[in-house]
């Protein structure tokens, strides 16, 4: 008598289980540069990310840092900030000026800043020489420092989006990788992409620490 | 979870057969420590395929038990479980994801058999408690998840390890956090544990 619900209990938490085959991870932009692939792999992570110790970029890159984290399911990718930039995987600087520490602006996006990730490769050109540069910049124009804030902070996890080894997404879909981002956040094109570039053995080494 | 409602409804009857004095001076309580194997939790194919495993984790349980009717024993046993949980991948490599603490209350019956063997099943209910919201615990770990168990044990018959048993027990449920729901899993995944220790028991009759 008191054997049986114990075994109903196990039957019953026993079933309806790994029925179906797992989710579609098919990623929804290239995420080769020209047949190359770069991505950090599991014993370079975390990725040591110096942020200039000016204005608001290390804000910015710290929460660049955690919404790449939260595109992933299965620890294919940690960043982390670092405070000497010689122990840095990627350093991310202001190009020149410092834009004003304030709230991102809301609104639209407007277009008040550029930025450019370097990679530089060795000899044999199938590993990177050194630390990725990032540099991020304001553009000619009539802006809001508000307006400005929010342009820095999407090109950052834009530019971030490059140092993890995602390339521009091309316009016919939207993301944050698209050649001018306009979303605050990665959003479901990035997440597939970028985490099926995490599973894809690359053909280019990070740089030596 | 009718079984398991079932299961308390019983064992509850059952202790409340008892008067208060009756029951507090014929409380038991045992301890036991050992090592916790725990199957994949998640199994996916990005590229290739993968799954997720805790490792094997050191167990700790504490059990206060009420004898009823001979040879019977209902039991309220807390467990706890502490490992790392990682992706493995096909060609060897170990991605850690997390660090997981699993915390689970039951109450099961216990009989004794002869030759110092003693089984128990129960039903109980299972948290998963990771250290971070990160990777599949993102979003949180979801809710109590309910599981059933059974276990062996089994006493020497040794005067000075009277109070000692190896104890094997095993138990199931199902996995599913609100991160792998969003990703497109539908379904959860059973997950069984099996646990490998030394029972003692601290208190009254062992």
């Amino acid at each position: 008598m008191t054997r049986s619900p114990v075994l109903v209990t196990l039957v019953l938490v026993a079933g309806c289980s790994d029925i179906n085959p797992p989710p579609d991870h098919t990623p929804a932009y290239p995420f080769d540069i020209s047949g190359d692939v770069f991505h950090w792999p599991v014993n370079r992570l975390p990725v040591r990310y110096f942020a200039d110790t000016r204005g608001a970029m290390r804000a910015y890159v710290e929460r660049a840092i955690g919404l790449w984290e939260s595109q992933f399911l299965y620890g294919e990718f940690r960043g982390e900030l670092a405070d000497d930039s010689t122990a840095a995987d990627v350093i991310v600087v202001w190009e020149t000026t410092v834009p004003p520490d304030v709230p991102p602006d809301p609104g639209p996006p407007v277009k008040a800043c550029g930025g450019r990730t370097e990679l530089t490769f060795d000899g044999s050109g199938t590993a990177l020489a050194g630390p990725l540069h990032t540099y991020l910049d304001i553009l000619a124009g009539s802006y809001t420092p508000a307006q400005l804030a929010a342009c820095m902070q999407r090109t950052v996890v834009h530019e971030l989006g490059h140092t993890m080894g995602l390339p521009h997404a091309p316009d016919s879909v939207v993301a944050i990788m698209n050649v001018t981002p306009l979303l605050p956040a990665p959003n479901d094109n990035d997440r597939r992409t970028v985490e099926y570039l995490y599973h894809v053995t690359p053909t280019i080494a990070p740089p030596p620490r | 979870m009718m079984a398991g409602g079932r299961a308390l409804v019983a064992a509850a009857a059952l202790a409340t057969a008892w008067s208060p004095r009756d029951a507090t001076a014929q409380v038991t309580v045992s301890a036991s420590l050992g090592e916790r194997y725990t199957s994949s939790l998640v199994r996916d194919s990005i590229v290739n395929s993968f799954d997720v495993r805790a490792a094997l984790a050191p167990a700790a349980t504490v059990a206060a038990g009420l004898p009823l009717r001979a040879p019977w024993t209902a039991e309220l046993a807390l467990d706890l479980s502490t490992s790392g949980v990682s992706r493995h991948d096909p060609d060897g490599t170990v991605a850690p994801i997390t660090h997981l603490t699993t915390l689970a209350v039951g109450v099961t019956l216990a009989r004794a058999l002869s030759h110092g063997f003693t089984v128990r099943g129960g039903v109980g209910g299972l948290k998963y408690l990771p250290s971070e919201r990160i990777g599949i615990f993102r979003d949180g770990a979801g809710g109590v998840a309910p599981f059933g168990q059974v276990a062996v044990a089994w006493m020497p018959p040794l005067p000075l390890a009277r109070r000692f048993a190896v104890e094997v027990r095993y138990d199931l449920h199902r996995f599913l956090t609100p991160a792998l729901r969003d990703e497109g899993f539908t379904n959860s995944r059973v997950v069984h544990r099996v646990a490998l220790g030394v029972r003692y028991t601290l208190r009254g009759a062992p």
